[in-house]
């Protein structure tokens, strides 16, 4: 052979070597495929990720492209099933599970628990529910919130309000949002984010304490109470001052400073912070609620969907890290978020003295129920209908009465 | 073939091998199509046709024949009619305006001289560029409160309007960008049909006394202009039937459902909430109509062929 | 005096010309502009935001490393010249043999192309989704490209077209030995050149563009097409999204078409006027 041909030779000799071996290299590694919604978590999600893999470098992960909402990754799931595409751990929205369940997505973890007892970890158990179908665990909170009121505290000053006092009734805040709106031409009193599913609107009935659901688990907020908190948000737009614009819209109006009032998730406390700065002194309150009522939690729920037994205890492994103290702690600092597990909260003294407007969720939790969840496959159709309906009722499109009918009806069309 | 009938013998048997070798040919040269055609569009088709009259949704087990019960929701679901309502309303603006304003501009153009050139690339520019971007371009300048639009509506005098979410403008909004799309194509097609209306028969007129007012323009362009014209609302309307971008990327069928279009909400059953069976009813009404549209233009083409 | 003359002497035809077009372009001119403005300055109730190179640099950099846009075109490109490539070299022998060639069965072959015209994609796309995700074969060029391979508009057009081309002209080449298929690549299709160009325009432009076959079949950042990207930028981000970068990646899309146009225009309305005149 000539020289180029041996060349040739040994090359050939290392490839086959090196290809060979490839497949021993690959079968020590775990790759684990995350799928979350909101591509504005991607930066959190991932750095928990990385942590992981630090302390883990055995697995590596691959982020799918982040879903818009909820609803769209549940598609996007439910689409993936089809081609056995799945990701190995699904961080859902909790209200979807049954959908993902009814379908046959995904398994109870029972058998990765093991008999360990997650309250005793610390666990919150409220924040477990969320992660439960008719009693059975399905997956761990990942990241749970409740909305809070954001404030704009020169433009409630100026309207003669307190922002160390903010109202704690409805009345109260709908009328010093009027007095904001009054401010000036382009100012906007208040924003009420309705969301691009129901969990703002289950807040809106919950504050005024009506229930979702009777027990035989027909739609129950067809009642006159039910009329009257969702009244609430016609009275945000006709005497509050909201405007029926688009999200994006309404938060630039905030961070601009022409919007006295945000209600939304306490997740969004770290892009007020980033976006506002110190432009003006802003803060945040709780949401106001009456007596005997509260607020609903929600948020994110770690499934597992892969089936091989390696991948799944792996897949348990990182999600157990996810929800442990110190990695919860990096995730309420990060975003706005609440502990999911209480062991995390004595990490955080410091972090909630140097932030306030952070710490307000956490004293709601414990007037906080479950994001609830409408049994069957339609949540996504359930979701749209809410946003549909609200929107109509924002743009003055329906009365309240009717917009309560006809979530209640088409609803209950959509139920098993 | 003039040989039709031809005795048997040397010649006649030459003649049979080449047709025979022609039919070969031709069965070679057409089989790719063909197959690809049967694979791709007609057994598909057919199996759309079947899945119209199931509830069979992805993921689920099992489904089930329920005959028309799909068409019947159909027709009597309020999202569906609304859905064929919004549509028809933004077929009712988009056509006529598209024809019309780009047959205008065509006559207007074809007479500019040296800029010429320059409006026909100005007024396809739409149609090449890619949609998804030109429509965030445009929910830009219809921002509710910032955008350029609402700026000099103000600056003459009058409100802000919420184009794309206000559930009473949003239509109109989507049919105005239609119509900013479709123009260019259209005015590209009448371009070239004025091009073939041959110079002879404009001066006939003009020496016939045609040439006062608009008599000349209704007498001689236009019907040479019929054809090219009913091709163009043809395919306006299909293209304005199948509109499916800007409803995806702007509006999702929102606000409150008042852009739901056809097209949209079949991708939605299909894709999102994956009843198969519902959007393989709308898949077929979609062909119907579009067949429809198509059977009516051939016919008309054959009835001017008598004519002409 | 001529038609648009007398349009023109009402004095409307040239300022509603003007501002016609002013209107078409107004989009393309405010995506470049928004492309050099500054993210925060966008929407201030200005009514022309600040423009600064920097800016747009800042911008178009951005817009770079949050989205694969290169990719994108990358896969657009590759995606779009395999579907015309194989529509041509399936749909030119076809329309041959469907305009000179008999054999049996060809009015049915061309009953069911004049059929397939009337059938939108849409319709089959359902079916051929679930057969593509069973088959493993999502998120693929091939799933990409295949649908779109026969072309009934390029099967009736090149038949058309051919229905026109002398018969002797045909009938020489046999004798001088040209097999059928030569016939078709080297007599026919030069013939056919600036309708084939017209076709290949109109078809790279609609691939290009099509938003819904990759929205259906693409979920992977990796394999989507510039529309299918953008749409997925354009919804990445947080609430306040960054408009700036939104527009020059936008930008950056839509240019290659738009630049690839206004040289072929001529050529485009030229072989348009030889389809009309048929």
């Amino acid at each position: 052979m000539t020289a180029l041909m041996q060349k040739d030779a040994s090359m050939l000799r290392t490839l086959i070597a090196t290809l060979i071996a490839l497949p021993a290299a690959a079968a020590a590694q775990t790759e684990l495929t995350v799928l979350h919604a909101f591509a504005s978590h991607s930066p959190w999600q991932e750095q928990l990720a990385a942590r992981y893999a630090e302390q883990n470098p055995d697995v590596t992960f691959e982020f799918q492209v982040p879903a818009e909402t909820y609803d769209e990754a549940l598609v996007s799931v439910i689409r993936q099933s089809l081609t056995g595409d799945l990701p190995d751990v699904y961080l859902m929205g909790s209200h979807l599970l049954p959908a993902l369940v009814a379908r046959d997505l995904v398994q109870p973890i029972d058998d990765l628990l093991d008999g360990a007892d997650l309250v005793a970890e610390g666990y919150s158990p409220e924040m477990l529910e969320l992660a439960k179908v008719d009693g059975v665990l399905y997956g761990l909170p990942w990241a749970v919130s409740t909305p809070v009121t954001f404030y704009n505290a020169d433009l409630v000053e100026q309207a003669g309000g307190d922002p160390n006092a903010m109202p704690t009734d409805w009345d109260g805040m709908i009328e010093l949002a009027g007095k904001i709106t009054a401010l000036g031409p382009d100012m906007i009193g208040m924003y009420w984010e309705s969301g691009t599913d129901d969990w703002m609107t289950q807040n809106l009935l919950r504050s005024k304490g009506v229930p979702l659901v009777t027990d035989d688990g027909e739609v129950a907020f067809n009642t006159e109470a039910g009329v009257e908190a969702i009244d609430l948000f016609r009275r945000f737009h006709e005497e509050g001052g909201q405007r029926p614009i688009d999200q994006p819209s309404a938060r630039q109006q905030m961070y601009a400073g022409q919007m006295g009032i945000y209600f939304v998730s306490t997740a969004a406390v770290r892009s007020f912070d980033r976006e506002i700065g110190d432009r003006f002194a802003w803060g945040t309150a709780p949401i106001p609620y009456d007596d005997g009522a509260g607020v609903v939690s929600g948020g994110q729920v770690a499934v597992i969907l892969a089936e091989d037994p390696e991948t799944r205890a792996a897949a348990f492994d990182y999600i157990r890290f996810g929800t442990s103290p110190e990695a919860q702690a990096l995730v309420v600092e990060n975003t706005g978020y609440m502990p999911v597990n209480l062991g995390a909260v004595p990490l955080l003294t410091e972090f909630y003295a140097a932030n306030p407007p952070w710490e307000t969720s956490v004293s709601q939790i414990a007037v906080s129920s479950p994001w609830f969840a409408w049994p069957g496959e339609n949540g996504v159709r359930i979701s749209q209908v809410v946003v549909d309906n609200m929107t109509a009722l924002a743009n003055g499109q329906s009365d309240s009465a009717g917009t309560v009918d006809q979530m209640t009806s088409e609803i209950e069309a959509l139920l098993p | 073939m003039a040989l039709a009938g031809a005795a048997a013998g040397p010649l006649s048997q030459g003649a049979t091998r080449a047709h025979l070798m022609q039919a070969r040919a031709g069965h070679l040269l057409a089989a790719p199509a063909a197959g690809l055609l049967l694979v791709m569009l007609f057994l598909p088709s057919a199996l759309v046709l079947t899945l119209s009259l199931t509830d069979y949704a992805f993921g689920m087990p099992g489904f089930n024949f329920i005959g028309l019960d799909n068409y019947r929701d159909m027709l009597t679901d309020a999202r569906f009619r609304t859905s064929i309502a919004n549509t028809a309303v933004y077929l009712a603006i988009v056509t006529p305006v598209s024809v019309l304003l780009a047959l205008w501009l065509a006559i207007v153009i074809d007479a500019q001289g040296w800029l010429r050139g320059v409006y026909q690339t100005v007024f396809f520019l739409p149609v090449t560029a890619t949609l998804v971007a030109m429509a965030t371009a445009w929910e830009v300048l219809l921002h509710p409160t910032f955008g350029l639009v609402n700026n000099l509506l103000v600056l003459a005098g009058g409100d802000k309007v919420r184009f794309l979410s206000d559930p009473d403008t949003a239509l109109y909004t989507l049919a105005f960008i239609g119509i900013w799309k479709q123009v260019g194509y259209n005015v590209l097609l009448f371009t070239a049909g004025l091009s073939t209306i041959p110079k002879d028969l404009l001066e006939a007129g003009s020496i016939d006394g045609a040439d006062r007012g608009w008599s000349r323009f209704f007498l001689v362009t236009l019907p040479m202009l019929g054809p090219v014209t009913v091709f163009v609302v043809v395919i306006t309307l299909i293209r304005a039937f199948s509109e499916f971008e800007t409803v995806a990327v702007l509006t999702r069928g929102g606000p409150v459902g008042s852009t739901q279009m056809v097209l949209f909400t079949l991708y939605e059953e299909a894709f999102r909430y994956f009843k198969v069976g519902m959007a393989a009813a709308l898949a077929v009404s979609f062909l119907v109509f579009v067949a429809t549209v198509s059977i009516l233009h051939a016919r008309f083409l054959d009835r001017r062929v008598h004519y002409v | 005096m001529s038609d648009a003359a007398r349009i023109r002497r009402f004095g409307i035809g040239d300022a509603m010309l003007a501002l016609t077009a002013l209107v078409t372009v107004l989009p393309f001119v405010w995506m470049i502009a928004i492309s050099f403005a500054p993210p925060a300055e966008v929407y201030t109730g200005r009514l022309i935001p600040p423009l600064s190179l920097a800016a747009g640099w800042d911008n178009y950099t951005r817009a770079v490393e949050q989205a694969p846009l290169l990719l994108y075109m990358a896969n657009g490109a590759i995606v779009c010249a395999a579907i015309l490539v194989l529509q041509v070299l399936i749909a030119a022998p076809a329309g041959y043999a469907l305009a000179k060639l008999r054999f049996g069965g060809r009015p049915v072959l061309f009953g069911a192309v004049v059929l397939a015209l009337m059938i939108p994609m849409q319709v089959p796309a359902i079916p051929l989704y679930v057969a593509i995700a069973y088959a493993g074969m999502l998120n693929t060029y091939a799933a990409l490209i295949g649908p779109f391979i026969v072309s009934p508009i390029a099967i009736f057009l090149f038949r058309q077209f051919f229905l026109s081309y002398p018969d002797e002209v045909i009938d020489a080449a046999r004798l001088d030995g040209f097999g059928e298929l030569s016939i078709v690549w080297r007599l026919m299709i030069p013939a056919a050149w600036p309708a084939v160009g017209a076709f290949a325009t109109l078809s790279i432009i609609a691939h290009w563009n099509d938003l819904y076959w990759p929205l259906v079949v693409i979920t992977r950042s990796e394999m989507m097409t510039p529309p299918a990207g953008l749409a997925s930028f354009r919804a990445s981000g947080d609430s306040t999204g960054d408009t700036s970068a939104l527009m020059a990646a936008g930008v950056i899309i839509t240019a290659p078409l738009v630049i690839a146009f206004v040289f072929v225009q001529r050529h485009l309305l030229r072989g348009l006027t030889m389809v009309a005149a048929k």
